[in-house]
């Protein structure tokens, strides 16, 4: 028999049920159900009468339309939990390598600080995640497995965008794809001590291994219930069907 | 025609030089005309600031107030200011910790300018390697002493720059005792052993620095200043109102804090009457008039209150932004109070834990 897997998350659901639900399912082992909420919704996510669902009323009912269900989770009948985007992703160690350089980084940088700054300033971020918020009150109402699965690394057609290309171009020249790899691990460390299980992006996915390949990114949709439309031209951050079916082919879940 | 014989040299003081009238018939918390400004400081003007843990209140009031306090060695984006404490970010314009001496600031600007080196630069403890003068910025140090002085390295080059471009620089003198190379005369801001490094009384020794000690510390800075820079310098220096927390002087705690603080209040004052170019803030005086009867401390009479600072930055400002004025004075400091909750990082208070 299949096991329930709960799928929770923001906008980045959209690829996850993309990549079930166009052609045949990619896996028998298991059936998905999405779960979510638009913009910062997931972060009223509570327990109602042994549900669990937003507590603001548009989200509560984006949560429930999206699903197909007419109420909230019910946790007792599903196997596994997984939740996706919702501010998961190294955000600070990108925005603050060029003015930072640490012992683990490459390049020479106005500030030297110890790995610790920009590995606590991460962690700091996601602590304080509506990722995390949604993770530890899973925690508080089931003993099954809950994965949470980083956000895709932007789409290469970030380089369109002048200011992401600063951004990113100056890790790729000094090689310190390693650097970012090391902070997510500090990260995945502490998730893992928290009894959580992380979910990474599929290598096939990579490019330079700190991006995403565009063909995974273009024709992304928004995470609507029905007719759906693509995001934005320079949208970098969301993810198409196919890179859903590529992380449903891999994850071990 | 001149006063008469029989007038006293008192009859023209105003209100303010008596004592009952000046002091013991104020209110605390407004004590009129105890601060009046010798220069005018402006919001276009480069603030640094610097000095003991008091001087950290005066820093996040200023900029509370929007005006131009600089900022070399800012927290990287997305930290939040709780963290960036942690790890000595936002407290000072630089990222050098609590500078208690002014002979850890002499000492300083020497090294940012090239003019002398410290020894005994780095401190281990636990496999770890620690910014001898700076200890508690990376609270878990760093792998290797070589990462310790490449960072020092970028910091001195932030010191430098702000010692170069600021045109007012605020600086709170908070102690005379103080932990010293014996070979060197290198000191350091915290006793070795307390935060990294290990105590060897062959290495190390005490001091405690007198009244001309600390002048001619301070005078050297100054002089070492004017000879770097193409621009006029301002500064303000106040005392730390904050007492001792330990004393290695062998006194009992609260003489030694009473000198310590007698002989800092003492250099500022000989400052404030020789240069033009200083001035002084009472903060002491506003914090331990025996008019306050004590109550700017807290329980543990030695932290200052919210209130003991606000009164005191509120004296300040009513003569640096008059205009910002009394009445939006509380409002916006407890505004800044919410969102920088007003902690203090002060090393020194680790000392409590070497009492048996």
């Amino acid at each position: 028999m299949s096991r329930q897997i709960c799928v929770m998350g923001n906008s980045h659901v959209a690829a996850l049920k993309g990549g079930w639900e166009d052609g045949n399912a990619p896996r028998e082992d298991f059936v998905p159900t999405f779960f979510g909420a638009l913009s910062d919704g997931m972060a009223t996510l509570d327990v109602v009468d042994g549900k669990v669902i937003p507590r603001d009323t548009k989200a509560a009912d984006f949560f429930c339309k999206i699903s197909g269900k007419n109420g909230g989770v019910e946790p007792e009948i599903y196997d596994a939990f997984l939740l996706v985007g919702m501010g998961m992703f190294p955000t600070p160690v990108f925005n603050n390598y060029r003015a930072f350089a640490t012992p683990s980084t490459r390049h020479d940088a106005k500030q030297y600080v110890s790995d610790s700054v920009i590995a606590d300033t991460l962690w700091e971020g996601i602590d304080a995640s509506m990722m995390m918020h949604c993770a530890r009150l899973l925690k508080r109402v089931t003993d099954k497995p809950v994965f949470l699965a980083w956000q895709a690394f932007c789409s290469e057609s970030l380089f369109d965008i002048e200011w992401r290309a600063m951004q990113m171009q100056p890790i790729l020249d000094n090689g310190d794809q390693p650097f970012v790899r090391l902070m997510m691990d500090s990260v995945e460390e502490r998730l893992r001590a928290e009894g959580f299980e992380v979910l990474n992006q599929p290598e096939e996915t990579l490019r330079d291994g700190i991006m995403t390949k565009a063909e995974f990114s273009r024709g992304s949709v928004l995470f609507r219930a029905e007719n759906p439309k693509a995001h934005r031209e320079n949208d970098v951050f969301h993810m198409n069907s196919l890179y859903g079916r590529t992380c449903w082919n891999r994850w071990k879940i | 025609m001149g006063k008469s014989k029989e007038a006293s040299p008192y009859e023209d003081v105003p209100t303010r030089g008596f004592w009952r009238s000046g002091v013991a018939q104020q209110d605390p918390l407004a004590i009129d005309g105890l601060y009046r400004r010798k220069f005018r400081i402006s919001r276009r003007d480069a603030i640094a600031t610097a000095g003991s843990c008091f001087a950290q209140h005066i820093a996040r009031h200023l900029r509370a107030r929007k005006f131009n306090v600089l900022q070399y060695e800012p927290a990287p984006r997305g930290m939040s200011a709780e963290l960036a404490r942690k790890y000595g970010f936002g407290i000072y314009t630089c990222r050098y910790g609590n500078i208690y001496t002014a002979a850890q600031m002499l000492q300083l600007a020497r090294e940012a300018f090239g003019v002398a080196e410290p020894v005994d630069r780095v401190w281990q403890r636990d496999g770890r390697f620690f910014d001898a003068q700076r200890p508690n910025v990376e609270p878990g140090g760093f792998e290797t002493a070589e990462q310790v002085l490449r960072a020092r390295s970028g910091h001195l080059a932030s010191v430098k720059r702000m010692l170069l471009e600021m045109d007012v620089f605020v600086f709170t003198f908070g102690l005379t005792e103080t932990w010293a190379h014996k070979e060197s005369g290198t000191v350091f801001p915290t006793a070795p052993g307390t935060i990294a490094g290990s105590y060897d009384a062959n290495v190390y020794e005490f001091q405690n620095h007198r009244h001309g000690r600390v002048l001619s510390d301070f005078v050297k800075l100054k002089k070492l200043l004017r000879s770097e820079r193409d621009k006029p310098l301002k500064t303000i220096v106040t005392v730390s109102p904050v007492p001792l927390t330990a004393t290695a002087s062998a006194q009992h705690v609260l003489a030694a804090s009473t000198y310590s603080k007698s002989v800092l209040r003492g250099v500022a004052g000989e400052l404030f009457e020789t240069y033009r170019d200083v001035d002084y803030f009472p903060s002491y005086e506003l914090i331990t008039a025996p008019a306050t009867r004590g109550m700017f401390f807290e329980p543990n009479l030695r932290s200052v209150t919210d209130t003991g600072v606000n009164t005191a930055m509120g004296a300040f400002l009513e003569q640096h932004d008059p205009k910002g004025g009394k009445s939006k004075a509380k409002p916006e400091i407890d505004s800044v109070s919410q969102g920088d909750n007003g902690d203090v990082v002060c090393e020194e208070v680790l000392l409590e834990a070497f009492q048996t």
